[in-house]
Formats: C-alpha cells, structure tokens, sequence
C-alpha cells in the first residue's frame, strides 16, 4: 500500500512539473504555433504521467482500462485540435515569430 | 463505440440515457465519413509504433519543457516543409498527429506530397525523426514499401 502510495505521489510530481513546465511555455513563448508546441506535448506527457500515477490506485483491471482510455482519447484530441488551429492560423496568414524579423 | 462507452462508465444504467444517443450518433457520423472498409492493421506494426510514440513523445514533452524553463529563451522557430508519401486518410491523418507530439515539431499543412512543419528549433535531426515516422506508419497500415528510397536503419 505505502509503496503504491510512494509511487503515484513520485509520478503525480513529476506530472505536475511537465504541466507548469507546459503553462510557463504557454506564456513565455513568442507566438501562437510556439505556443501549440508547448501545450500538446508537455500536457501530453503530464497527463500521461497523471493517468500512470492514478493506474497504481485502481481498483480493478476495468478502472486501469478506463484510464488509459482516457489518455488515448486525449491524445488523439489534442493533436487533433493542434493540427487545426495551426491550418486555421495559416489560412489567416499568421506568420510565425522568427528571430530574424526586425 | 457501445463498447466504448460502456468501458468509460461502467454498467450504471443512467447513463445510456445520454450514451445510447451518442453510440447511435458516432457510429452514424463515423459510417458517413468513413466510406470504404477500415484498413487492416499489422498487430507488430501497432506495437512498435506504439513502443516509438511513447517514447518519442516522452521525449517531446522533455525538449518543450528544457526549452519554456530555460532562463534565456533560445528559440529560432522556422517552418519547414516535409515531403511524404503517405496516400490521403487515416496514414496521413496518424503521420500528421503525431507529428505534433514529437520533439520539436508540429504540423501546421497538410497537403498533397508536403506536409509543412513549425519546428522549433530546426536542426537536421529532424528530418530523420520524421522518416522514421513515416516509416512506423507506413508499416502499420501495411503499405506497400517505398520506392526509389533507401532509409540507414
């Protein structure tokens, strides 16, 4: 118990530094297509992590299911939404940020 | 998709009210938007592409987190233009999503021949990633092998 314990807690703080690592990206970084970097991946790894951590307190083989389902579809959704706010930004003509413009 | 459900919320009984409409409604979209027979997976091809996005978008999540809590922001995004060959559907649609989730890279076109990427900080790696993607996919979905090519590895 105490070990399964010990082990979500290691794996929600890892998860909880890929999520602010995620929110500092989404503030600091320079424009929109830097920021979808920083929200898919990093969110994807902390939720990840998240649904690893919450695995070790399951119930039943069903509840570890359900989980992982969870992330997949989460996954699946934010790549998704990734792949059509970056088209949408670039059908409007956003330009990237890039070091060289004056 | 009622399998689907049913692993989400369990046997509770209550909430088919709002899950019968909704199995009806996917399986109906999905039959609509999806015309010919699902594609046939290769179960090893499924396994090792699972085994690479795992840790590749571990590895992903890493680089982007190095990069927003650097004291210094060191980005020098550019956007790049990958020439692919996959055929229109779900292989593209896969490449393209997983794309985002690799280190460094994420689709912003998809189009015939090219995908264009937003990298954030281009190197050369980047183009042997994303054949080595490719090439995952391309052996999930059982297409035939590509031609004229010769990938190291």
């Amino acid at each position: 118990m105490i070990l399964r314990d010990a082990i979500t807690t290691l794996l929600l703080l890892a998860a909880l530094f890929f999520f602010v690592a995620g929110t500092v990206g989404l503030l600091r970084f320079p424009d929109l297509y830097s920021r979808l970097h920083a929200l898919t991946k990093a969110d994807n790894v902390g939720l990840g992590l998240t649904v690893l951590a919450l695995m070790f307190q399951a119930d039943d083989g069903l509840e570890v299911i359900q989980l992982g389902l969870i992330w997949i579809l989460v996954v699946v959704a934010s790549a998704t939404v990734c792949l059509l706010i970056g088209k949408e930004a670039r059908r409007r003509g956003i330009q990237p940020w890039s070091r060289r413009t004056p | 998709m009622a399998l689907l459900w049913f692993v989400l919320n369990g046997s509770d009984a209550r909430s088919w009210i709002v899950g019968a409409p909704s199995v009806l409604l996917s399986a109906w979209v999905s039959l609509r938007l999806i015309p010919s027979a699902p594609p046939s997976l290769s179960l090893r091809g499924t396994l090792a592409f699972a085994v690479f996005f795992l840790r590749e978008s571990l590895r992903g999540g890493w680089d982007v987190a190095r990069l927003a809590l650097r004291p210094r922001l060191t980005l020098a995004p550019a956007v790049v233009s990958f020439s692919h060959r996959l055929p229109s559907g779900g292989a593209r649609l896969l490449f393209a999503g997983a794309v985002s989730l690799l280190p460094g890279t994420a689709v912003i076109a998809i189009e015939d021949g090219h995908i264009q990427i937003h990298a954030l900080n281009p190197s050369p790696r980047i183009e042997g990633e994303l054949r080595e993607l490719e090439d995952h996919v391309i052996r999930l979905f059982r297409l035939s092998p590509p031609n004229s090519r010769t990938d190291p590895s």
